[in-house]
């Protein structure tokens, strides 16, 4: 499993990559792999969800997200700028704090996967 | 028999010794979902996993599994976006398929992305899905038309009633920890309901088929980190396909509320069967007829699944090879008690993976055992054993008795009024690692039960004076009274170093209203005394008069040390675990230890050849 964290790491930050448009408080996620099975990249709920399980980001933080599935974009937009500063500081390292919480878990550590705020439905 | 000695026996060495070609390693693995849909219009999710080389598509055997724990996972974002299934899986279907096997995984009905309704595991309807499934795979391109079912637990199972179709493409099947009678393996051993287990695995099940994957934030975070649901089908031609399956399982029905009040083995299913028609045992006629390989293989400290390897080697005639080792339900974590602190388990998934892959081969290949062959491990010896009767050779029973000052010995007692009061302590509990819970995966580990102990009535013998391999269903006999119309008696067999430490062997109960023996033929052949369960044979309890409880123990192997002891602990209740009989009051129970009414255990033990 410890092999699979590590090519997870470096694929994740080869293939999925994100910009910053600070202008328009907007980030964007370009996903360049092409491993998935189907041509649909996700819902904009199931981003939500990556970001408050992986990034910590509140429930309710007011976000709007579009996937594009044709262009393999994902738009993240807030309107208020001190959420923007936030998700922007998530973003910046999301990839890595993903991964350390997989190979915590994977150890028995539950310190930071305790913290996790996001119940399924 | 044996032709090599103990030191030399492994069958995980032994079933894989043949060298069986890998395909080239520029092979594509390809992967895709589909509905098959069965004669009554219900759609079967089916995922499949192929070698591909080039352009070549070549013809291949087929190991198929049928879940109702969700056939492939859906990952959570962002590795949906890496990979498309499970790194287990991977881990899997990479072996089957760098062999040139194709993997077809199947959502049982009513469960993960297929339609339909269940009303209880395994229905007529399930069952005969199965043997359609086997007839779509050997009509595929890629089907050479052999086909191995093969799974743990629920998918063992499943595997073991597809032989009751007698359809000539299942060529083995390959069974891990799944039951042969349901009613005393797990959802009512002893005629005590095993309320927790059964209580877990309904919500569970109920969360699955709603697609829910909460139980696993609790029970495997690692699992739930990674996926959030069941992998659906067409997924972009129709994307509601997978809420239109999810709403037809609200329909189902779920074993909790339906056995929660199951008292007796007779008692009917909501389709009018008995209980029993959901266990194996009771097609067995079939099951032979079809004369398919078995390879079944379980642990001693998995819940009645151990005796289960002994049951199937002792009532089917099917050629098979049995294994019996020291893990949890599953073979995921080492869980001899003797070794507590173990980490890695023994053998590794890739080897057991390649064990059944080897048999597989075997019996396409017209090389499957004509025989019946079982492996068991011997904890403390720390060896693996092969034989090909059961009890093995050497066995024979050694008797001991419950004696004054709390003690065992294999002396009767000589004196006429001897007995000991227990005020039954509901608060006793084998805890939340027992024989029980591992049924949910968890690693199995009673601890030093020497504190435990002191909850409960004990009898203890004076140190061995030379190691003794213990190997079999030990069978306890107890006269005692109760002050109340019902209750249990438990008893757990125990080791007991030098230093005092205390150690879990093995253990049995049994409901006093079951303790009937029946001269009735069995069901099936045990090594235990026979109680048919069943609502006829209930016994009722009346305070204060004496009845004899004779049972047996599960079964198991070990050595104790010389210089150990070994200890029968009595209790009334396993509070985390089992319902508790009587629902109220506090009963007193009297064990009878003298000349009239003796109380004793007979531990089955493996007396060595004598070297001339």
């Amino acid at each position: 499993m410890e092999s699979i964290f590590s090519i997870l790491r470096t694929k994740l930050k080869e293939y999925i990559k994100i910009e910053f448009d600070d202008r328009n408080r907007t980030v964007y996620l370009w996903v360049k792999s092409k491993q998935y099975s189907e041509d649909i990249i996700g819902t904009s709920d199931e981003v939500k969800v990556m970001l408050i399980i992986f990034g910590g980001l509140r429930e309710t933080t007011s976000v709007n997200i579009e996937v594009n599935n044709d262009s393999k974009i994902i738009k993240i937009i807030t309107e208020i700028e001190e959420e923007y500063t936030n998700l922007k500081s998530i973003m910046s390292h999301i990839w890595d704090d993903t991964i350390d919480l997989l190979e915590q878990v994977n150890v028995g550590d539950l310190s930071k996967f305790q913290t996790i705020k996001y119940e399924d439905n | 028999m044996n032709e090599k000695s103990d030191d030399e026996i492994n069958p995980f060495l032994e079933l894989s010794k043949e060298s069986i070609k890998m395909i080239n390693d520029s092979y594509e693995r390809i992967i895709f979902d589909e509905y098959i849909t069965m004669r009554d219009g219900v759609k079967i999710a089916v995922t499949v996993s192929l070698p591909k080389l080039g352009e070549q598509q070549i013809k291949m055997p087929t190991f198929l599994s049928q879940t109702r724990y969700w056939r492939a996972m859906n990952l959570r974002l962002p590795f949906r976006w890496l990979i498309n299934e499970m790194p287990l899986a991977t881990v899997v279907n990479e072996i089957y398929n760098s062999y040139g096997y194709a993997t077809v995984s199947v959502d049982v009905r009513g469960t993960g992305a297929s339609f339909g309704t269940r009303n209880f595991p395994f229905t007529r309807e399930e069952v005969q899905d199965g043997n359609e499934l086997l007839n779509w795979i050997i009509s595929q391109p890629w089907s050479n038309g052999m086909v191995c079912s093969s799974g743990g637990s629920y998918l063992g199972t499943a595997a073991e009633y597809l032989t009751t179709h007698n359809n000539p493409a299942l060529k083995s099947i390959v069974l891990g920890h799944c039951s042969w009678d349901a009613f005393l393996d797990g959802a009512a051993p002893g005629g005590c309901f095993n309320y927790t287990f059964m209580q877990m695995w309904s919500l569970s099940g109920k969360l699955q088929d709603q697609n829910n994957p909460k139980m696993f934030k609790q029970n495997l975070p690692l699992f739930w980190l990674l996926i959030d649901g069941v992998k659906p089908v067409n997924s972009k031609s129709d994307p509601n396909l997978l809420q239109e399956a999810i709403k037809e399982h609200l329909n189902n029905q779920y074993v909790y509320e339906l056995t929660k009040d199951l008292n007796f083995r007779d008692d009917k299913l909501p389709d009018g069967n008995p209980v029993d028609y959901i266990s194996t045992f009771y097609h067995k006629q079939e099951i032979e007829e079809s004369k398919v390989p078995i390879l079944s293989w379980s642990s001693w400290l998995d819940s009645g699944y151990g005796d289960v390897v002994i049951h199937r080697f002792l009532n089917l005639d099917n050629p098979q090879i049995g294994i019996l080792g020291d893990w949890n339900h599953g073979a995921t974590i080492p869980s001899n008690q003797f070794f507590p602190n173990r980490k890695e388990v023994n053998p590794a998934l890739e080897e057991l993976l390649k064990t059944w892959l080897h048999f597989f081969h075997q019996c396409i290949n017209n090389k499957q055992p004509n025989k019946k062959v079982l492996y068991y491990y011997t904890m403390v010896e720390e060896k693996w054993k092969k034989t090909e009767i059961w009890p093995p050779e050497g066995h024979t029973y050694s008797r001991w008795f419950f004696t004054d000052n709390n003690t065992l010995e294999q002396v009767p007692p000589q004196t006429p009024n001897g007995s000991d009061t227990y005020k039954v302590d509901f608060f006793a509990s084998t805890g939340k690692n027992n024989r029980w819970w591992t049924l949910m995966g968890f690693k199995v580990l009673y601890g030093d039960r020497a504190v435990k102990d002191k909850k409960l009535l004990t009898y203890t013998s004076e140190p061995f004076k030379q190691d003794v391999e213990i190997t079999g269903n030990p069978i306890i006999s107890i006269n005692l009274s109760t002050t109340h119309q019902d209750g249990v008696i438990y008893a757990y067999l125990e080791d007991i170093n030098p230093e005092g430490i205390v150690t879990y062997i093995t253990d049995g109960h049994m409901r006093f209203i079951h303790r009937k023996i029946s001269h009735e033929p069995p069901l099936y052949k045990t090594m235990v005394p026979y109680h048919s369960y069943k609502r006829k044979d209930a016994l009722p309890v009346i305070p204060h008069k004496i009845m004899e409880i004779k049972m047996g123990l599960f079964g198991t192997s070990v050595v104790i040390k010389k210089g150990h002891r070994i200890r029968i602990a009595l209790a009334g209740h396993d509070r985390e675990t089992f319902t508790k009989y009587p629902s109220s009051g506090k009963p007193v129970i009297t064990v009878y230890r003298n000349s009239t009414n003796s109380s004793y255990i007979d531990i089955p033990i493996i007396k060595k050849k004598s070297h001339k």
